[in-house]
C-alpha cells in the first residue's frame, strides 16, 4: 500500500459511507467473467533502498562514459547542464502542475513558456512558437502538416534537401502514412551537397515545401541558403528550416535567411542527454502561419473587468488544438514537453548574452581544434573538403577501419561520434560525423586523435 | 428593405436590392461565444449546398458553416479580419461574411423564412 | 494583480550570469563560418546574474499550483502523488548522462530496464507485445492507428477506413485517426445513454458496409467513472465484421489488477504513464505514451523495441513495423520514472491502487450526492464519477464558478463540462493517494457552494483569496502577444 495513506479504521468508514460491505461490493459492476484471478506478473513491492539497488546494478551492468569524452551529436549533445537548472525545474510547484488551463493558479508556469516561446523566438528569428513538440523529428513532421494544410491540400510533393538528419525523415515517413503526400530528396548524382543540391529539378508546382537542415546532418553550412530559399518562395512553397538552436550563438537565424518554419530539437538548451529522451521539440513560424501551428500557444493578456488591473497569461488560440477542433485539429498534441521547456527557459537567463555567445564559441574552437589535428592523421579526410562546419563535421577513414577506430575508443571511455546513416550514400559507412561542445579540452580532443591515431 | 432566408444549422442568406449576403444568425453568433477569428474562402470559389464554406472561431468553439444553397463568392467581408468582434455585435447586419451569387436561386425556396426560423430556434 | 515581470525586465547590460566555463575563457582560434551566415550582433538575451535568476523563478513558483501543493479532482487525467523516489531513480547520472547511440552492448542495464518494463505492461494490459517508443498518449493514440492501418493494408484490406469515435471520446481520440488517414464516424452516444451499444454500432456498420468498418476507439470505464457493460458483446461483434478494438488507457487505474483491456477483447491500447503510472504532469509534459497490442498485431510495432536473446539485450524493429514515430527510442526518463513506480508498488500494491481510487471515488460521490445532481448515483461508480451543476443554474450558477470557488479554496478544479453528455458537468478523480481528511475538506467545501448557490450565489462568485482572476481570454486571441520582443532602439 506504497503511496495510498488510508488506514484500516478509515477504510472502514469510507465504505460505510458509500453503503458497501467491502471493497469487493464496489467492484461488483466488473463482470466476474472478466476478472483477473492472479496477481500481475510483476515483482513484489520493493522499497526505495531495494529500488536503488536494482537500479545499481543496472548502471554498473552498463558503461559510463564521461561527459566529456562523449564526442557524438545526432540531435542529443553532450552540453553541459549548470546546477541552477536542476534546482529550480525540481520545484514541487513546478514539476507536478498540471497543464495550466485554469490561469489563476498557473502563472508562474505561464509566464515561464512565454519567455522559452521568446527565447524560441529570438533564436530562430520567427514570430511565434509553440509551447514545445515532442522532439526535433515529430516537429518536422508537424511542418510538413503545417505546409500541406496552408496549400489546402493542392500541392502534394515535399523535397528534402541532402543530408537531412534520416531518423527525423523517417519520422515524417511514419506520419506520411497518414498525410500520403509524395516525399523525395535533392540527390545530386555523386551524392553529395553541393551548388543547388539539385533542387531546381525537383521544384514545381505541386511542391508544398522544401526541407533544409542548418546545419547539415554531417555537421555543414551551406552557404548558399538564403538563395535557395529564395528559390522555394519564388515556386510558391514554403521553406522549412530544421535548425540547432545553440548555433545561433554565431550564425544568423534561419528567419534572417528567409524560411517560413522553423523546427528541430532544443536538448542542447538545458537538458541532459537521457539516453535519448525526453527530448524537447520546437516549432516556430511567421504569424501568418499561427492558425495551422500544432500544440499549445501561451500569450498575453489583460484584465477584462474594469475593477481588476493588470496583465497576466493565459493559454491561448485554444480553438487550434484537438480539445477543440476534435477531427479538425491540425495535429493531436495534447501532451508536450513543458518542463524541459521551463528548462530550456532558465538556461538560456542563466548563461545570458554573453554567455551564450562565449559558449557557442567555445563549441566552435573545439571543433576546429579537432578538426584540425584528426585530418592531419594520414588516412582521414574531409567528407566535404574545403566546407565550414558550427560543431560538428564528418571524417571520412580509410576501407574497414571505421568500426576499428569506434570499438577501440569505446574501449578506451570515448564515444567517437555517431556512425552516420549510410542510406544517405554508401560511403558514410567508413565515416564518423563527430560533435564538440563547450565542455571538451585539449586531454579529450587528443584522447580522441590518439585512439585514430592507434588504429591507422 | 433586407429578406432574410434561414437554413437548419443557423446561416442566413440576406437578400438586400438584389445583393446576396451570407452571414451567421444572431443565435449561432450568442453560442459560439465572443468571436476571435473568421476564415474566409477566396473570391470566386464556389460551394454546393452543404459544402462548409467558413470557419468561424471563438475562444472556446470552433463553428463551421455550411452553405445553405449553391453559392458563387462575389466578395468577403474584409473588416473581419481586423474586427471579428463585428460578427457578435451585428450578424445580421455588418458583421455579414460573404457576398454571394445563387447557383441556383430555386434552392431558397427551401429556406426558413424569419417567421419559421424564430420558431425552429425555440 | 500586478504587471508581470519579465526576465528580460531585470537585464542589466554587462551583467554576466552562471559560468559554465569561466567567464573570461574564450577561443584559442579564430572562427571559421561562411560570412554569409556568420552573426554580426549577438542574440538579445538578458543579462542576469545568478541569484536575481533564481529569485525569479522561485517567486514565479509560488504563483504556480502542483499536486505537491494540494488537491486536483481533475476527471480523466489522474492526478496522482508523483514519489520522489521516481524522481531520484531518473536523476542517476547512468540514465541521464548516456548517449542514445551508445551501443547496445555497452547499455545493457538500460535496455534490460526497458525489456522488463515491456513485459510488466504487457501483463497488466493482457497484451502480447508493447513499443515504449511514444511520447505522450496522443502520440500512442496515432501510433496505434498507423499499426492498424499496416495491418489493414497487409491483409489487402485498404477499403476498411471508418474509424467509430463515441462523440463523448477525447479529443485527441478522432484528431489521431484522422491523422493517420481514417474517416472518423462520431457516434452519438451522448443523446442515447452514454455508452456505445450493439444497436448503435449496428446503425454505423449498415451505412458503411461491414468491409469497410476499421474499428473503434473505446475506454473502459467510460468517461461517465462507469464500466461498459457492453464490451464483450460490442467486442465481439467488431471482431465478426474483420474490425479491432482500441483501447484509450487514460482511465486505466480504475482497472489495475482487476481486469484487464485485452481481455476484454481490444486489440491494442495505449497507456499514459504520466496518468496511471504517476510520472509528474511536469506543467503540459513530457508524457509517455506505449502502446500494448496481440499477437496478430505485433509485427506493425512502431520501433526500435528491446528484444531479450539468451542473457543479452539488443534492439530490433519488428519485420513490417510502421517505422519510427520519435527520434530513438522514447521518452527514457520517464520510463525510468514508471518502472520505479511499478518495483515500488508491487504487483498487490498496484491491484490496492485500483481499490483504493475507486474507493475514494465513491466516497466523494456518496457525500456528495444529495447537495449535487448526479446522474448515475444510483450505482457505484469506478474511479470517478460526474456531477452537474445544472440545479444550480436558476440561481446564475455555472459549472465554471464551481471550478473558481475551488480554486478560491486552494483546489485545482476537477474537469468541467466534459463530457457532454452531462451539462455543467464536473468529472471528479479523487486518485488512490489523496487522504480521507483532504477528501472531506473538499467534500465541506463542495457542500457549502451548494449551499451559497441556493442562499448568496454572489459570495459564491467572489473570489477573494485569487490574486490573478478574469483573465481576458477574448483579447488574448484577438490580440496575440505570445513572446517578449526587445523594446524599439
Amino acid at each position: 500500500m506504497t503511496f495510498i495513506p488510508h488506514t484500516a479504521e478509515q477504510r472502514a468508514r469510507m465504505l460505510a459511507a458509500a453503503g458497501a460491505k467491502d471493497i469487493e461490493d464496489l467492484l461488483g459492476t466488473i463482470p466476474a467473467d472478466l476478472r483477473l484471478n492472479r496477481p500481475l506478473n510483476v515483482p513484489e513491492a520493493h522499497g526505495e533502498a531495494g529500488v536503488c539497488r536494482r537500479i545499481h546494478r543496472l548502471v554498473t551492468d552498463s558503461q559510463q562514459i564521461a561527459l566529456n569524452r562523449v564526442f557524438a551529436g545526432g540531435g542529443v549533445y553532450p552540453h553541459f547542464v549548470p546546477a541552477v537548472v536542476d534546482e529550480l525545474s525540481h520545484r514541487g510547484e513546478f514539476y507536478t502542475a498540471y497543464t495550466p488551463y485554469q490561469p489563476e493558479i498557473s502563472q508562474g508556469m505561464l509566464q515561464c513558456i512565454y519567455e522559452y516561446q521568446s527565447y524560441i523566438c529570438m533564436l530562430t528569428g520567427m514570430e511565434v512558437t509553440n509551447a514545445s513538440g515532442y522532439d526535433g523529428g515529430t516537429t518536422l513532421a508537424d511542418s510538413v502538416l503545417m505546409s500541406a494544410l496552408s496549400h489546402k491540400g493542392k500541392r502534394t510533393k515535399v523535397v528534402f534537401a541532402p543530408h537531412v538528419d534520416p531518423q527525423a525523415k523517417d519520422v515524417v515517413a511514419a506520419y506520411n502514412i497518414g498525410m500520403e503526400l509524395e516525399l523525395v530528396t535533392g540527390n545530386p548524382p555523386d551524392g553529395r551537397y553541393e551548388g543547388e543540391c539539385g533542387l531546381k529539378d525537383l521544384l514545381d508546382d505541386n511542391t508544398t515545401c522544401v526541407v533544409f537542415q542548418y546545419p547539415n546532418c554531417l555537421g555543414y553550412t551551406y552557404a548558399e541558403l538564403a538563395e535557395r530559399i529564395q528559390e522555394v518562395h519564388d515556386a510558391g512553397a514554403f521553406a522549412i528550416v530544421m535548425y540547432y538552436p545553440f548555433a545561433a550563438g554565431m550564425l544568423k537565424t534561419p528567419g534572417e535567411l528567409g524560411a517560413d518554419i522553423v523546427c528541430g530539437e532544443a536538448q542542447c538548451l538545458g537538458n541532459p542527454m537521457g539516453f535519448g529522451g525526453p527530448l524537447l521539440g520546437f516549432l516556430a513560424c511567421r504569424e501568418k502561419l499561427v492558425r495551422v501551428m500544432p500544440g499549445r500557444l501561451i500569450g498575453k493578456t489583460k484584465c477584462e473587468r474594469g475593477d481588476a488591473e493588470g496583465e497576466g497569461f493565459v493559454m491561448t488560440l485554444q480553438a487550434r488544438e484537438q480539445h477543440i477542433r476534435r477531427v479538425r485539429a491540425t495535429s493531436n498534441i495534447c501532451s508536450n514537453e513543458a518542463l524541459l521547456a521551463l528548462r530550456t527557459c532558465i538556461y538560456m537567463g542563466a548563461i545570458g548574452r554573453s554567455g551564450f555567445t562565449q559558449l557557442a564559441e567555445l563549441c566552435h574552437d573545439n571543433a576546429l581544434a579537432a578538426h584540425e589535428a584528426l585530418t592531419a592523421i594520414d588516412g582521414v579526410s574531409d567528407y566535404y573538403e574545403g566546407r565550414m562546419f558550427f560543431n560538428e563535421f564528418t571524417l571520412l577513414f580509410p576501407e574497414g577501419k571505421r568500426d576499428a577506430i569506434y570499438d577501440l575508443a569505446l574501449e578506451r571511455g570515448i564515444l567517437a561520434g555517431v556512425k552516420p546513416d549510410a542510406r544517405q550514400a554508401p560511403d558514410l559507412n567508413n565515416a564518423l560525423t563527430f560533435a564538440f561542445t563547450e565542455i571538451h579540452r585539449e586531454s579529450d580532443i587528443n584522447a580522441l586523435v590518439n585512439c585514430v591515431k592507434e588504429v591507422l | 428593405m433586407a429578406t432574410f432566408y434561414y437554413g437548419k444549422t443557423h446561416e442566413y442568406i440576406r437578400e438586400e436590392e438584389g445583393t446576396y449576403y451570407l452571414g451567421i444568425s444572431d443565435h449561432a453568433q450568442q453560442e459560439l461565444g465572443d468571436i476571435t477569428y473568421v476564415e474566409l474562402p477566396a473570391e470566386g470559389a464556389e460551394f454546393a449546398k452543404g459544402d462548409v464554406c467558413c470557419t468561424v472561431e471563438s475562444v472556446k468553439a470552433v463553428g463551421e458553416i455550411y452553405a445553405p444553397v449553391g453559392i458563387k463568392v462575389i466578395a468577403i467581408n474584409e473588416a473581419l479580419e481586423d474586427a471579428p468582434e463585428l460578427v457578435n455585435q451585428s450578424a445580421a447586419g455588418e458583421g455579414w461574411l460573404l457576398k454571394v451569387e445563387l447557383v441556383n436561386p430555386g434552392e431558397l425556396s427551401e429556406m426558413m423564412d424569419q417567421a419559421a426560423y424564430d420558431a425552429f430556434e425555440k | 494583480m500586478a504587471e508581470p515581470t519579465l526576465i528580460f525586465d531585470r537585464s542589466q547590460p554587462g551583467r554576466r550570469g552562471t559560468q559554465v566555463r569561466a567567464h573570461d575563457t574564450k577561443p584559442a582560434r579564430e572562427a571559421k563560418l561562411p560570412p554569409e551566415l556568420a552573426r554580426a550582433e549577438p542574440l538579445p538575451l538578458p543579462e542576469v546574474d545568478e541569484q536575481t535568476l533564481v529569485r525569479h523563478y522561485v517567486n514565479l513558483s509560488h504563483n504556480n499550483f502542483g499536486v505537491d501543493n494540494g488537491f486536483y479532482p481533475l476527471g480523466s487525467c489522474t492526478m496522482k502523488y508523483n514519489p520522489k523516489a521516481t524522481e531520484h531513480a531518473a536523476s542517476q547520472p547512468g540514465f541521464a548522462m548516456v548517449h542514445p547511440t551508445q551501443p547496445a552492448r555497452t547499455v545493457q542495464g538500460l535496455l534490460e530496464l526497458m525489456h522488463e518494463l515491456q513485459d510488466w505492461l504487457s501483463d497488466i494490459c493482457g497484451m502480447d507485445a508493447t513499443s515504449l517508443q511514444p511520447a505522450a498518449g496522443a502520440q500512442g493514440e496515432f501510433a496505434g492507428m498507423l499499426v492498424f492501418r499496416r495491418y489493414f493494408e497487409d491483409r489487402g484490406e485498404t477499403e476498411r477506413r471508418v474509424m467509430i469515435v463515441p462523440d463523448s471520446a477525447h479529443g485527441t481520440n478522432p484528431a489521431s485517426a484522422k491523422l493517420a488517414g481514417f474517416d472518423v464516424h462520431e457516434v452519438d452516444c451522448v443523446n442515447h445513454g452514454g455508452v456505445m451499444t450493439v444497436e448503435l454500432l449496428e446503425q454505423v456498420i449498415e451505412k458503411h458496409g461491414a468491409d469497410r468498418i476499421a474499428g473503434i476507439m473505446l475506454t473502459n470505464p467510460s468517461t461517465l467513472g462507469i464500466f461498459e457493460d457492453n464490451i464483450t458483446p460490442v467486442a465481439n461483434r467488431l471482431h465478426d465484421v474483420g474490425a479491432q478494438l482500441y483501447y484509450d488507457g487514460a482511465n486505466l487505474n480504475a482497472l489495475l489488477g482487476l481486469t484487464r483491456p485485452g481481455d476484454m477483447g481490444f486489440d491494442l491500447v495505449h497507456l499514459n504513464l504520466h496518468k496511471t503510472f504517476s510520472t509528474p504532469h511536469g506543467g503540459g509534459g513530457p508524457g509517455s505514451g506505449p502502446i500494448g497490442v496481440q499477437g496478430h498485431l505485433a509485427d506493425y510495432l512502431p520501433g526500435p523495441l528491446v528484444k531479450r536473446e539468451g542473457e543479452s539485450y539488443d534492439w530490433t524493429s519488428p519485420e513490417k513495423s510502421i517505422g519510427r514515430i520519435k527520434l530513438y527510442h522514447g521518452q527514457y526518463l520517464v520510463l525510468v520514472r514508471a518502472w520505479a513506480y511499478i518495483l515500488l508498488n508491487g504487483a498487490q500494491g498496484l491491484r490496492d491502487v485500483a481499490e483504493h481510487a475507486i474507493l475514494n471515488a465513491n466516497y466523494v460521490q456518496a457525500r456528495l450526492k444529495d447537495a449535487f445532481e448526479i446522474p448515475y448515483a444510483d450505482r457505484y461508480c469506478m474511479h470517478e464519477f460526474v456531477a452537474s451543476a445544472d440545479s444550480f443554474k436558476d440561481q446564475g450558477i455555472r459549472a465554471m464558478d464551481i471550478s473558481k470557488a475551488l480554486l478560491n479554496d486552494g483546489f485545482h478544479a476537477p474537469t468541467t463540462y466534459f463530457p457532454l453528455i452531462v451539462h455543467e458537468a464536473l468529472m471528479v478523480e479523487p486518485t488512490e493517494t489523496e487522504s480521507m481528511e483532504t477528501l472531506d475538506t473538499f467534500c465541506e467545501a463542495m457542500l457549502r457552494y451548494a449551499e451559497l448557490a441556493r442562499t448568496d450565489p454572489e459570495k459564491l462568485k467572489a473570489l477573494e483569496n485569487l490574486a490573478v482572476k478574469h483573465l481576458d481570454e477574448t483579447y488574448a486571441a484577438r490580440n496575440l502577444n505570445a513572446r517578449w520582443t526587445p523594446p524599439e532602439e
